[in-house]
C-alpha cells in the first residue's frame, strides 16, 4: 500500500471544524499536501 | 520561524501551482483554535486543515521523536523547540514532529515525496512545478 493509498481516508479538521477525507483533496485536482511540524 | 519561513515560500509558488490546475493545502496538528489563529495571522491565501492526532503524520512516514535525531546539535534544537512549544501553546502542535511534503495528481498517483530531517528542511519550490509538470506531460502523452 503506498503512501497515498494510506492516506486516503484519514480524517483531517478544517479551520471551521468540519471533518474532511484527505483523499477528497486531490479528488478533482493534484494537490500538493504539505505537512507543517506546527503552527506558529 | 521555521514555520513562517516555510509558509512565506508556499507563499512564492502558490500561483505557479494553480496555473497548472493543481491546489495547494497545508495540514498542521494544533487544535482547531490554534489552527484558525495562524491561518488568520499568516493570513493564508491557501487551505489550512489539522491533525490533532498525528495519525496522517504517522500514516505518511514523517519522523517523530528526538530519538530519530542523532547529532547533539540537532537534538539542541529539538530540546530548544521542545521547551519553546510547551512553554507558548501547548495547543499549537507536536513539538517533535517534523514535516514533509507530498505532490498527489489527480484520483491518488504519488508525483513526488519529501521527508523533513529536521527544522527548516523543505524541498524547493522548482521540484514541487517539475512533479506537476511532469505528471501533466504523462497525461498528454496518453
Amino acid at each position: 500500500m503506498n503512501v497515498v493509498d494510506r492516506l486516503r481516508d484519514v480524517e483531517v479538521q478544517g479551520t471551521d471544524g468540519q471533518k474532511v477525507r484527505l483523499g477528497s483533496l486531490w479528488q478533482e485536482q493534484p494537490s500538493v499536501l504539505v505537512f507543517v511540524r506546527h503552527f506558529g | 520561524v521555521f514555520c513562517q519561513q516555510q509558509v512565506a515560500q508556499l507563499r512564492d509558488v502558490v500561483d505557479e501551482i494553480r496555473g497548472r490546475g493543481a491546489e495547494l493545502v497545508l495540514v498542521g496538528n494544533g487544535g482547531v483554535e490554534r489552527a484558525r489563529a495562524f491561518r488568520d495571522k499568516q493570513k493564508l491565501p491557501f487551505p489550512l486543515y489539522t491533525d490533532p492526532s498525528l495519525e496522517s503524520y504517522r500514516l505518511a512516514g514523517l519522523r517523530h521523536g528526538l530519538g530519530s535525531l542523532m547529532s547533539p546539535r540537532v537534538a539542541l534544537h529539538a530540546v530548544a523547540a521542545l521547551r519553546q512549544g510547551f512553554r507558548q501553546h501547548r495547543t499549537q502542535g507536536d513539538p517533535v514532529q517534523q514535516g514533509g511534503v507530498f505532490v498527489i495528481a489527480k484520483g491518488g498517483g504519488l508525483l513526488y515525496q519529501y521527508v523533513s530531517r529536521e527544522a527548516g528542511d523543505h524541498p524547493d519550490n522548482a521540484d514541487l512545478l517539475r512533479a506537476l509538470d511532469e505528471d501533466a506531460a504523462s497525461r498528454n502523452r496518453t
